[in-house]
């Protein structure tokens, strides 16, 4: 029973698909978010300073990269968000090539597949808010990660809530 | 070698890997942590012949295959007090004074060419002449970097005869590794290797996620879903030659994939409908059939081994619980009923006994319910347990939990007596896939 060397598959996109749009670093380092271990930003997408500590605090500008948190077991856009959310949904009514895609994550908790579910009722969410303004659904792509790209290592509530989100990256402006 | 070949050799010279040979190292090792206290009393003795340095003693093989399996307590194949190596020169006085109720004996005869004659023999030591009773006795005929594949066809055929249960350590795993690197990057792989964690080869590197592995019923093929590109699609690779083709690739969620047990169709779940739901592709045809339909999350098909009905995860009734679908007249009914939260089911072949991912308390365990009955026993401990996958024989779960941020894997017997950890060297690995007999 001979096996054959396997053939390695490599599907590597990192940094091909750049997508460039300004951050306005606006971050504040959250005191009370002990026993987070954030590693790293969630897809990458924002820079070193902005994911020191807790969560991102979304700029009031557009095209501006944006996270949304959720509570436990919910998924409805918190009303502080509004106000962030409708300055991205204008910037995209008046700028009809611009396209956003919604990535959303849940906390670490669950199965890996209904996880998915999840999130993807997350992003459906925040597309209702941004159609609801006039955008276009051909201007909104989504993709839901589930648990499988965490924001923050961490088996507690601090790291449960940074994970359980929306992130909205342009792809192009 | 054309341009192709040189970009993606300098690629992956960028990624600091290479092509993945197959060394023959486990990188999960295995420990045995329960075992069942009635244990079979056996004796492996060193073979005869053994041939170059370099390979395994089978006889090692076969002890260590019997040893985790929970089932035996086993002697040698060091430290024993004699070497008998056919039937007849077994003195049963020595190895009942030994406590030992079977002996395994063989030999090893180079052919020349690289060719190996590997034969074995099981014997009794009660109810026989003096030289007890030969159960059985076999030979295999294979080259040298075969032999730990034989020794694990032995083990079948030894554990077979003496619990009457098909023996499943010439199956295989597929499971997912995850690297966090820092900076927001993590790489992950979908590897498979043989059930005691050798020869283990890298089917796919990525740096988005990959998920769900699922083996088709020849174990030839495995689909799984992969965020590459950052879209979720859904892929069928061969595992021998690596070769794969993208199956699915609808916009929003691909998942879940399931081949059917005749293995032309793959159930899955997309989100084309506005809700995550069921759905059947057939292969060749490419034709979507409609499953399930409706606002809840419906994911995680699993077939019937008979075809005739799937299981799956869905949150119709608020929180997810595991459903029947009956594929001939599309009924739906509800299986768990113990507990908030049941998912991942994984059926053994005859239908009779069903795990899945149970929560109780707030914490997560592997479940086993008797599908006859409804009777739910929890069989693993750490709460954070997920991902449970079925031996094909019905005996053992493979499934996924975690130390500290590490993850790895571990094995329950479907009756929770016999525990194995299956810790990785490097990484964290998660959503084990048990294959079905490989043939």
């Amino acid at each position: 029973m001979r096996v054959q060397k396997s053939v390695l598959m490599v599907a590597l996109l990192c940094g091909l698909t750049a997508c460039s749009h300004k951050h306005n670093a606006a971050m504040v380092s959250d005191a009370g978010m002990n026993g987070a271990m954030p590693y790293g930003a969630g897809t990458g997408q924002y820079s070193a300073d902005q994911s020191q500590g807790g969560r991102y605090v979304n700029p009031l500008t557009a095209p501006s990269h944006q996270v949304y948190y959720f509570a436990f077991d919910s998924n409805e856009v918190d009303p502080t968000d509004y106000k962030a959310l409708s300055i991205q949904a204008n910037y995209l009514v008046s700028h009809p090539n611009a396209k956003v895609r919604l990535e959303g994550s849940t906390d670490d908790r669950g199965s890996r597949e209904y996880n998915v579910g999840l999130g993807w009722r997350r992003d459906q969410a925040v597309a209702r808010l941004l159609e609801q303004q006039g955008v276009q659904p051909n201007q909104i792509n989504m993709i839901s990660y589930g648990k499988e790209r965490p924001a923050a290592m961490g088996n507690d509530d601090a790291a449960f809530s940074l994970n359980r989100r929306v992130e909205l990256v342009y792809e192009a402006e | 070698m054309g341009r192709g070949c040189r970009f993606l050799g300098w690629f992956l010279g960028l990624l600091g890997v290479g092509l993945i040979s197959l060394p023959a190292y486990a990188v999960l090792d295995l420990e045995l942590t329960q075992g069942v206290a009635a244990a079979i009393p056996i004796a492996v003795v060193p073979f005869s012949g053994g041939g170059a340095a370099g390979q395994a003693a089978v006889s090692q093989i076969i002890a260590q295959d019997l040893a985790h399996s929970g089932e035996f307590r086993v002697q040698g194949p060091t430290g024993l007090g004699q070497n008998p190596t056919t039937p007849n020169q077994v003195d049963v006085a020595y190895w009942r004074s030994q406590g030992d109720d079977n002996v395994v004996v063989g030999s090893l005869e180079a052919m020349g060419g690289g060719q190996y004659r590997a034969t074995v023999s099981l014997v009794g030591v009660y109810g026989g002449q003096a030289t007890g009773r030969t159960l059985f006795t076999q030979s295999f005929t294979a080259p040298a970097e075969s032999l730990r594949a034989v020794a694990h066809r032995m083990s079948d055929l030894i554990y077979q005869q003496l619990t009457g249960v098909r023996g499943v350590f010439s199956t295989r795993v597929a499971y997912i590794v995850v690297q966090r690197l820092g900076g927001g990057h993590s790489r992950y792989a979908l590897d498979v290797a043989d059930v005691d964690g050798f020869h283990p080869q890298t089917l796919l590197v990525s740096d988005e996620p990959i998920m769900s592995p699922a083996w088709s019923p020849d174990a030839r093929k495995l689909a799984y879903v992969s965020f590459e590109g950052k879209r979720a699609a859904i892929f069928v690779q061969d595992v021998l030659t690596g070769s794969r083709m993208r199956v699915s690739n609808a916009p929003g969620i691909n998942g879940a994939p399931a081949f059917s047990p005749d293995g032309r169709s793959l159930a899955l779940v997309l989100s084309t409908s506005g809700n995550p739901n069921l759905y059947l592709l057939d292969l060749a045809s490419h034709h979507l059939r409609p499953l399930t339909s409706g606002w809840s999350i419906d994911t995680e098909p699993v077939f019937a081994s008979d075809g005739r009905s799937l299981l799956f995860t869905s949150n119709r009734d608020g929180n997810p619980q595991i459903y029947r679908y009956n594929l001939e007249n599309s009924a739906i009914s509800r299986v768990t009923y113990s507990g908030e939260y049941n998912a991942k089911a994984s059926l053994s072949p005859d239908g009779r006994l069903m795990a899945c991912m149970h929560r109780e308390g707030g914490q997560f365990y592997i479940a086993v319910q008797d599908v006859p009955t409804g009777r739910v026993d929890v069989v693993s401990q750490a709460g954070s347990d997920e991902s449970p996958s079925l031996a094909p024989n019905g005996k053992m779960i493979i499934y996924a939990t975690t130390s500290g941020s590490q993850g790895m894997l571990a094995q329950v017997s479907v009756d929770g007596r016999i525990r194995l950890l299956l810790p990785a060297r490097e990484g964290s690995v998660q959503e084990p896939a048990w294959s079905p007999f490989v043939n």
